[in-house]
């Protein structure tokens, strides 16, 4: 079907390709949405590719023909109508002429097919994941994008593109964009039959070169029921492909310098690919520079989701959401890039170019000899470089996540007005706000810390006592509190937070306000249109964290999410299993996303093979490509080599890219990280299931045990406390064995020295590269934790083997205050330890007391 | 007393025949007064005792013993209550540490009591459970001792005459003045010892009216002490006597912790007042846990002196009437206003105490919050834990004061004088016939004496006869006669139940030879109660006894007694 469409898009491209491809200006956009298609440049995490992709990529663009060159003329509309084919459109109108698309109808849908004198419409997708989902009765999400100043200047509407349940109520029902604290978009919510999409100019003068900051905020109401149980049905999916702002025919996009890097943006699933272009890539000269390039133009460019692509050879045109770089030394350069400047054989070169050929700009990287190559990638990451060693106090979220989000590195208090939630009425039944902290790698007080929120909130005497306040954790219930007084105001009232469920890394908590009142139980008709506010939150609330355990742990898979890799003062080793374009792909991948949670390039370098000097080491290969031996040094079962080879990739099932596939935003409760005891429900086949379903159906237990196991769960519940906690042995030293389905794995584990061993591999290089670039999505790369971590092929879940053998790190300087608070956590965890040491504390507590008092005071 | 008589005089000082007495205005208490002066002062001349008394009763007990130390010439003196008889080694045992000890000024020794204590009568423990004092003698003034703090009780010890000259005898502001004067006495670097022997048999307060009364009077006389003196920061004393000061002191304030523990559910109960910001799960594990370790440690430190939860019930009963006193004397230290006095001792009926009012409307008000409890779960559903943790504490409370509505229920007791068992051998002679038998117990006024010989003629109700015995000191005569009041047959021959006919004062000394010289059984009857009932037995028997109590003391509210069974006798001392 899909190859059909695709056939017929580029007869019409040929058709009709005169100025559609009046690639007239030097820099423009390139056309080429990349269609829901199998095309391979940025495979996003929903993956409703079938056929494993390839290398090159794919783009629609028909051949380019007839280049009739003027310098203002609009840019191409690639065809895109059919791609909505799959989410099923409210209406495909035929192919129309696209004019200037400065009008305001409810539906807009252009083709390519008939090509105006005026050219299409510049367009830039807007959203960061490849679906965002506003659920509940308000919900919202902020994110920033990048302009550049020609940009900004020319005209633009925002175009929005939304579905939404059947139950959400259109009248009491609204959507609203809100760009640089100025509503744009307000509409009501009344899509439920398939995407609608709307356009709506946007003044002069709104968008700003450079950061602008958008925020998505829908306000949904039920038709019918005003249970809580029913807010949980009220949804709105923002598609990726119809949200986007489409700029003033005229508009031209210039990337005139390396600030606008950022303004590449990203395509319809939320990625930015980062193509390399460098000859003889197997050199490990190219090898090295390459991968440090592609970590300085990742932090420049400040990315959501950069995915790093090698190719060897130019091949086409790139789509919108993708840069090409070309890289290497002048004069190897001379044959790739047509109009290479002469200065480029003279000194060390970073600019933007482009071709003489209307193709899309292009970022050239160059210098006379190899030194000079350094100096020009160094050029590109200046800003990163000098920050460097600094600890910083937020990361660099802004293209997903505004604000950025908090890095708590000890005592901290954190406003809600500075975490993006401001003060809000409410008048619905349930309210839930979200923010986002992040923990060092070093965080360690997940069994003992409590953070404290202090909420200021006020509420009338409609909510009746019952109501509660849940705060969930990464969406684990962590804290609740009842209101039990009729019409009260919170002044900075404590709620206690238990660091439990926090972990190193990006954490998302979100505050519920479950508010009963006698009109929800009566539940008139049209109760739900109430307006009349019951409940505000103020953005004085602060999440506070006090001062908690810092020391580093090996082996943990979140040093590599968190920024805080490689422990120890050497660098860490990567060794590349084949100097080969996917291998540098996947490699690039992880790189780039370890410098984006970290703010500054990793410090590494790189190897074929691994040395007896090397500290920490990276291993990133197919399972053939790995040595032996690895596996086993990882933890990892041998037996994965066997069953990777003799079991094919699993197939995608969920071609369409349903919801639960997506990023883990705005589903709550589902899309919960896995830990290892979560059932994986597509590996019925592995053993530990199977036996475990047996036992349970054919054990037959007495009354006692009965009562017994009873209590001992809810021991375990309650308190955490078990039987294998009281054991003093360390927990099973059994390999890992990841679920069957798994598509990449990450294993690590500590050497005897200081550093430690991590693999990264997949079954074969396709699948290494284009999982990572899955895994590395900013929701799911915020999970990585543990030794061990498989990703799972059809859903954006995570298989999560936690530490049983810990090494421990000292990352902060020796500190009284800091090694009490990692004891009280350590002996938290291991409390045979602690009550060991708690009884040897008395007896030496008693007999100092008996040898005291034999000497003290009258003998008795 | 075993000690050389020409090195000891006894001296009884009279306070009740005092010249202000005789020459009271009210006719019928002079007459009372003259007439108890004359006779006693005709005792004491016949004992070889000297009678001192004093024109003006000032300053109560203390100006007493200043007037008979003025009186006397001894270098140590010992002091004993009236109702406090010594043993016959007590001399012996306490007078030697004078020589081997530097700077002793107090011997002090433990009050034993021949009978039980209002709470333990009304509740039947005499004689399992150990007394309520022994933990304070037997356990607390041991551990004072230890470091040299062991305070003059008022009564059962010998102290220096050079230090109490020192203090110019008993003086003080408090009305404990003993305590004031052992403190003033250490910080002037004197040094004092305890004998942790029961040397002397005492009466505990008869009614719980005078029971109060007494601990009324010990708590404001130390919170007096504390105000005046405040030892923690007293010159003189050492940092370990600073402490254990403290402690007897500050021990004084349990009323006010222990108002606040009975009230503090209420406040939420009834007014929804939350005092503790916790969720219900979180107080119980708090408290839960520190209760039971508590009661470990009690249990491991004076399991034996001290049953569970009766240092709860004692606390309880005393707080009712305690505030108020202490408020009082906190409020003007120099002349409390609060009193509590007994105004009526007749003990020959079952009834609730004068002073039992106030225990029924406390039960009464903590049965309410029962009620709350269960209406408050009801009707808030979301608060259910905070409310069932508050109202399990509630009960707690009201299982206490439960059983103390069976303190406060007073059971009659007909003996007007205890009884001792002791197992003396001796000889009833009547006429010219002599029968060997065996002294079962005696008290003060009579004996019971079971006879070898299962007839004698001439054996009835009101034969006159004569005990003969060997005394355990040296006494010139050694024949006490008497008259039969009961007899009775048992499986191991006649008992008969004897009153003495005590004429010469020979007879006094005998009689006391027989019931108290011997110092021994006060220990075995002591030591037969250090029985540690266990933390899970003693909570289930004081829930059983609770649950009794209340069903009896409701019973004597609603004047149920009268159609109770007969009297019962008076639990007696018994031998091991």
């Amino acid at each position: 079907m899909r190859a059909l469409l695709a056939s017929l898009l580029i007869a019409f491209g040929a058709a009709g390709v005169q100025p559609a491809f009046a690639q007239g200006t030097p820099f423009s956009m390139s056309p080429g949405r990349p269609a829901a298609a199998p095309t391979a440049p940025a495979p996003p995490p929903s993956g409703p590719q079938g056929a494993p992709p390839t290398a090159a990529p794919f783009s629609m663009q028909p051949a380019p023909a007839g280049p009739a060159r003027s310098t203002q003329q609009p840019v191409a509309k690639p065809p895109a109508s059919p791609d909505m084919a799959p989410q099923g459109p409210r209406a495909t109108n035929p192919p129309q002429a696209s004019g200037a698309p400065r009008s305001d109808t409810a539906q807009l849908v252009a083709t390519n097919s008939v090509m105006s004198r005026n050219g299409q419409p510049l367009e830039r997708p807007l959203l960061p994941f490849e679906s965002v989902r506003l659920d509940g009765e308000n919900d919202s999400r902020s994110w920033t994008f990048h302009l550049t100043h020609d940009e900004a200047a020319s005209g633009a509407s925002i175009s929005i593109g939304y579905q939404n349940a059947v139950v959400v109520m259109p009248e009491a029902s609204r959507l609203r964009a809100v760009i640089n604290e100025e509503t744009v978009v307000n509409i009501p919510i009344a899509s439920a039959q398939g995407i609608q999409q709307t356009v709506i100019p946007i003044r002069a003068g709104l968008l700003r070169g450079g950061q602008n900051i958008i925020r998505l905020e829908a306000i949904q109401r039920h038709r019918t029921d005003c249970t809580i149980a029913s807010t949980y049905e009220l949804w709105t999916n923002v598609d990726a492909a119809s949200t986007k702002l489409v700029f003033a025919a005229g508009a031209t996009r210039t990337l005139r310098s390396l600030e606008d890097l950022p303004a590449i943006g990203a395509d319809v699933k939320g990625v930015t690919t980062i193509r390399v272009v460098a000859p003889k890539v197997y050199r490990p000269e190219i090898r090295d520079r390459l991968l440090r390039l592609v970590q300085m133009i990742a932090l420049r460019g400040r990315y959501a989701h950069p995915v790093i692509q090698v190719v060897e050879s130019d091949s086409g045109p790139t789509p919108v959401g993708t840069i090409r770089v070309i890289m290497g030394i002048a004069s190897e350069l001379r044959g790739m890039v047509a109009a290479l400047p002469d200065a480029a054989a003279v000194q060390p070169l970073s600019i933007m170019m482009q071709d003489t050929t209307n193709s899309p700009p292009f970022l050239v990287v160059t210098g006379p000899t190899w030194n000079d190559l350094d100096t020009a990638i160094n050029i590109v990451g200046t800003a990163a470089i000098n920050a460097r060693g600094v600890e910083r106090n937020a990361v660099d979220t802004a293209s997903w996540h505004w604000p950025e989000i908090p890095t708590v590195l000890g005592e901290r208090s954190i406003r809600f007005s500075d975490m993006g939630v401001p003060t809000q009425e409410f008048s619905g039944r349930r309210l839930r706000v979200r923010f986002a902290v992040n923990f060092p790698s070093d965080f360690y007080a997940t069994d003992y810390g409590e953070a404290a929120l202090m909420l200021d909130a006020a509420y009338t005497p409609a909510v009746k006592p019952g109501s509660h306040f849940d705060i969930y954790v990464n969406d684990r219930i962590s804290a609740t509190m009842t209101i039990t007084s009729r019409s009260g105001v919170f002044r900075q009232h404590l709620i206690r937070i238990p660091l439990k469920n926090f972990k190193a890394g990006i954490n998302h908590v979100s505050l519920e306000a479950i508010l009963l009142t006698d009109a929800d139980e009566r539940c008139a008709p049209g109760e739900t249109l109430s307006e009349t506010n019951r409940f505000v939150l103020f953005d004085s609330t602060s999440f506070d964290v006090p001062d908690y355990g810092r020391m580093g742990r090996q082996p943990d898979l979140a040093v590599l999410s968190t920024g805080g890799f490689p422990y120890g003062d050497l660098a860490a080793t990567f060794v590349l299993a084949r100097p080969d374009p996917l291998n540098y792909a996947a490699s690039g991948t992880l790189l780039a996303r370890m410098a984006r949670d970290s703010g500054e390039p990793v410090r590494a370098q790189f190897a074929n093979a691994a040395t007896a000097g090397d500290q920490s080491v990276i291993f990133i290969g197919t399972i053939d490509q790995l040595p032996p031996g690895l596996l086993g040094r990882v933890k990892v079962s041998d037996n994965l080599r066997m069953i990777w080879q003799s079991t094919p990739a699993p197939t995608n099932l969920n071609p369409g890219g349903t919801e639960s596939s997506n990023g883990l935003l705005g589903n709550a409760g589902s899309g919960v990280p896995s830990g290892r005891m979560t059932l994986d429900q597509g590996d019925l086949n592995s053993t530990e299931e199977i036996r475990k379903r047996w036992t349970e159906t054919f054990q037959r237990r007495g009354i006692l045990q009965q009562t017994f196991d009873t209590l001992r769960g809810w021991m375990e519940q309650t308190f955490n406390l078990s039987l294998a906690s009281l054991k003093f042995d360390d927990a099973t030293n059994l390999p890992y064995e990841p679920p069957q389905r798994t598509t990449l794995l990450l294993a690590q584990n500590r050497t005897s020295g200081p550093g430690s061993w991590t693999v990264v591999t997949a079954r074969t290089e396709e699948a290494l590269a284009k999982e990572m670039a899955r895994l590395t999505s900013p929701l799911l790369w915020s999970q990585v934790s543990g030794q061990a971590v498989a990703l799972e092929p059809a859903e954006a879940k995570l298989d999560i083997r936690p530490i049983d053998d810990v090494g421990f790190v000292q990352t902060q300087p020796l500190s009284f205050m800091n090694l009490r608070l990692v004891a009280a956590n350590w002996m938290s965890i291991n409390i045979l330890q602690y009550a060991l040491v708690m009884v040897i504390f008395c007896i030496l507590l008693g007999s100092a007391t008996y040898l005291l008092l034999n000497r003290l005071g009258r003998r008795s | 007393m075993d000690y050389p008589a020409d090195k000891m005089t006894v001296w009884l000082l009279d306070d009740g025949g005092t010249d202000e007495k005789c020459n009271s205005p009210n006719a019928a208490s002079a007459k009372e007064a003259q007439e108890r002066r004359a006779e006693l002062q005709a005792l004491c001349a016949a004992l070889g005792v000297n009678y001192l008394t004093r024109a003006r009763n000032k300053s109560a007990k203390a100006g007493n013993l200043n007037n008979g130390l003025e009186h006397s010439t001894g270098d140590l003196v010992a002091v004993f209550d009236a109702d406090h008889a010594p043993a016959r080694d007590f001399l012996r045992e306490t007078v030697g540490f004078f020589s081997t000890e530097k700077d002793l000024f107090l011997v002090q020794t433990p009050h034993f009591f021949i009978n039980p204590d209002p709470v333990e009568r009304n509740l039947g423990t005499f004689t399992t459970m150990p007394s309520e004092n022994e933990m304070f003698y037997g356990v607390i003034q041991r551990g004072l001792d230890k470091w040299n703090a062991s305070f003059f009780c008022g009564s059962a010890a010998i102290l220096k005459r050079d230090a109490l000259q020192e203090t110019n005898g008993f003086s003080g502001l408090s009305i404990t003045e003993d305590c004031e004067t052992a403190l003033e006495l250490h910080s002037r670097g004197w040094r004092s010892l305890y004998v942790d022997k029961p040397l002397i048999a005492g009466l505990q307060p008869e009614s719980f009216a005078s029971f109060i009364g007494q601990r009324s009077r010990w708590g404001m006389g130390m919170m007096q002490i504390l105000r005046y003196r405040f030892p923690p920061l007293k010159r003189g004393l050492k940092f370990a006597q600073r402490l254990c000061y403290m402690s007897s002191t500050l021990f004084w304030l349990f009323p006010f912790t222990r108002f606040c523990f009975l009230i503090s559910p209420l406040c939420y109960l009834f007014f929804s007042m939350e005092i503790f910001t916790a969720s219900g799960g979180e107080f119980l594990a708090y408290t839960s846990t520190y209760m039971m370790v508590n009661l470990m440690m009690q249990n491991y430190l004076y399991g034996r002196y001290r049953w569970p939860w009766i240092s709860d019930l004692y606390e309880y009963i005393q707080t009712i009437y305690l505030l108020p006193s202490l408020l009082s004397v906190i409020a003007n230290p120099s002349k409390p206003t609060f009193k509590v006095t007994a105004k009526n001792e007749d003990m020959r009926q079952s009834q609730v105490s004068e002073l039992g009012a106030p225990y029924f409307i406390v039960f009464g008000i903590l049965l309410l919050g029962v009620v709350a409890t269960a209406v408050r779960v009801w009707a808030e559903p979301y608060k259910a834990d905070v409310t069932l943790v508050t109202g399990a504490w509630n009960l707690v409370n009201l299982i206490i004061a439960g059983c103390a509505l069976g303190v406060v229920s007073e059971r009659a007791t007909r003996r007007q004088s205890h009884r001792v068992l002791v197992d003396r051998p001796c000889r009833f002679l009547m006429g010219d016939k002599m029968v060997e038998g065996t002294v079962r117990d005696v008290s003060v006024g009579g004996a019971n004496i079971r006879l070898s010989q299962s007839s004698l003629p001439g054996m009835k109700r009101g034969a006159l006869g004569t005990l003969e015995f060997k005394p355990l000191s040296e006494l010139p005569v050694n024949q006490l006669p008497l008259e039969i009041r009961k007899m009775s047959m048992d499986d191991k021959g006649v008992l008969i139940g004897c009153r003495f006919l005590t004429e010469t004062p020979e007879h006094h000394r005998l009689i006391a030879d027989l019931a108290f010289a011997n110092s021994d059984q006060w220990s075995h009857f002591q030591t037969r109660r250090h029985q540690d009932i266990g933390i899970l037995r003693g909570t289930l028997w004081f829930l059983t006894m609770s649950l009794y109590q209340t069903g009896r003391g409701l019973g004597y509210l609603l004047g149920l007694q009268r159609f109770g069974a007969s009297i019962p006798p008076a639990p007696a001392v018994k031998e091991a």
